[in-house]
């Protein structure tokens, strides 16, 4: 993994960490550095991962401007779509949230200004992930709809990204990657085409229309407009896997959005701290197969 | 041997000329890079929004202006040590590279516009000064070498 936007120290000092499991950094002004791996939280100190909150490296507002200016190249207002939405991504492909003032005028946020937090998510790619659930979502050259479940953290993301591949390994049509965070930069295949930081409403009509794809890919259905999107695509002929934060069935089917019908698979996964772990695979009538 | 003599001074002097007369070039230049990316970066906010590392070597220029402006983006060094600029105008740039890239595009642009007025009022004087000066340091210097050339032949 590439941290060239950190700062020295903080460059430094995760020289000294176990990249392979960590999965968050997390940046907060006048606190210590927290960095998160599969099962436990950590203090970044100067030279590795530590225990004692007292030896961790504490975040200034230079390491926050500095990080900022780095992953922006010092262009703040190309990058202005992405902050209004409240996160940055690298071109090395860490995702980074931001949190601070945000900046409103007639209801809509302009852009987000003196930035206290950081939350840089690790993007991780763990091959063969969706190996037991492959089998529930391709039958033959048919694919179910499915919606992948879970609280944040869990590797939904890191689940759709094998989903991806392997569906573009068996050459049974295109695939769309609707990817409004560039959270899928690692994925790539001869069967693969992106669609980045635009919204869902513009990349999957215009996705549908241009690409012809066989399939989509998008993350997190949070909307209404966003479900609708995933309708209309499903009424187009195209199958749709995509992902939603809950911590359960009976929440996803709570929340306001959610509209049954849609999806033919749902997956769970589970909060064991390694990504991608299934906890149970669904049919439209939430039926555990 | 002295028309030789008396012939290099004046030759001399005229380069000294042009010499003097080169910090007006030098000046209306970099106010002409400085002026040019302004209204450029602008048009970029607004439209493509290239970041400035790719439009430095973009127009991949050795000029003062666009060095300066590289080696701050890449290292954050603001170290203008060229004479043309008073200090007042030394003070004006720095503010501008330090604000530069550094907000959100709506603020970003407020502060390209309000400093749009204050660059080309500098431009606009750096060439009059290039107009009004570097011929009289040419003329003087050719003067001045005329006059040697009178005295030791």
């Amino acid at each position: 993994m590439n941290f060239d936007v950190f700062t020295l120290d903080l460059k430094t000092a995760l020289k000294g960490v176990d990249i392979k499991n960590l999965y968050e950094i997390r940046l907060r002004v006048g606190f210590p550095v927290i960095v998160k791996f599969a099962t436990e939280y950590k203090y970044l100190g100067q030279n590795g991962a530590v225990t004692d909150s007292d030896k961790g490296i504490v975040v200034t507002n230079n390491h926050i401007n500095e990080i900022i200016d780095n992953i922006t190249e010092r262009s703040l207002y190309a990058y202005n779509e992405s902050l209004r939405q409240g996160y940055l991504t690298s071109k090395s492909g860490l995702r980074v949230g931001v949190a601070g003032d945000c900046v409103i005028d007639n209801g809509q946020v302009l852009t987000i200004k003196n930035i206290t937090s950081l939350n840089v998510r690790i993007p991780h790619k763990v091959k063969d992930c969706s190996k037991k659930i492959i089998d529930y979502i391709i039958n033959d050259s048919k694919i179910f709809n499915t919606l992948i479940i879970s609280a944040p953290g869990y590797g939904k993301t890191t689940m759709l990204k094998d989903l991806a591949e392997k569906i573009s390994e068996k050459n049974i049509g295109s695939v769309l990657i609707v990817d409004e965070r560039e959270e899928f930069l690692d994925v790539y295949g001869e069967n693969i085409d992106h669609i980045k930081n635009c919204d869902k409403s513009f990349a999957f009509d215009n996705g549908i229309r241009v690409m012809s794809p066989k399939v989509i890919v998008t993350d997190e259905l949070c909307s209404k407009n966003d479900w609708e999107c995933v309708k209309n695509a499903i009424n187009c002929g195209v199958n749709v896997l995509a992902s939603c934060h809950a911590d359960s069935i009976e929440q996803m089917q709570n929340k306001k959005a959610f509209q049954k019908g849609i999806f033919e698979r749902y997956v769970l996964l589970f909060g064991s701290g390694q990504a991608g772990v299934v906890k149970g695979v669904y049919d439209e009538e939430f039926n555990l197969l | 041997m002295r028309f030789v003599f008396c012939l290099a001074l004046l030759v001399v002097s005229i380069i000294a000329g042009h010499k003097f007369a080169d910090k007006y070039t030098l000046r209306r230049k970099f106010y002409s890079d400085f002026s040019f990316f302004n209204k450029h970066l602008k048009s970029e906010i607004s439209f493509s929004q290239t970041t400035l590392l790719k439009m430095t070597d973009l127009f991949d220029k050795k000029t003062d202006f666009y060095i300066s402006l590289k080696k701050y983006i890449e290292n954050k060094e603001f170290n203008f040590e060229k004479k043309y600029l008073s200090l007042e105008e030394k003070g004006f740039f720095k503010g501008y590279i330090e604000n530069v890239g550094a907000h959100d595009k709506i603020t970003q642009l407020n502060y390209l516009e309000s400093v749009e007025q204050k660059i080309d009022e500098y431009y606009s004087s750096a060439e009059k000064g290039e107009k009004k000066y570097k011929t009289l340091y040419i003329k003087l210097g050719l003067l001045f070498g005329l006059m040697l050339f009178i005295i030791f032949i």
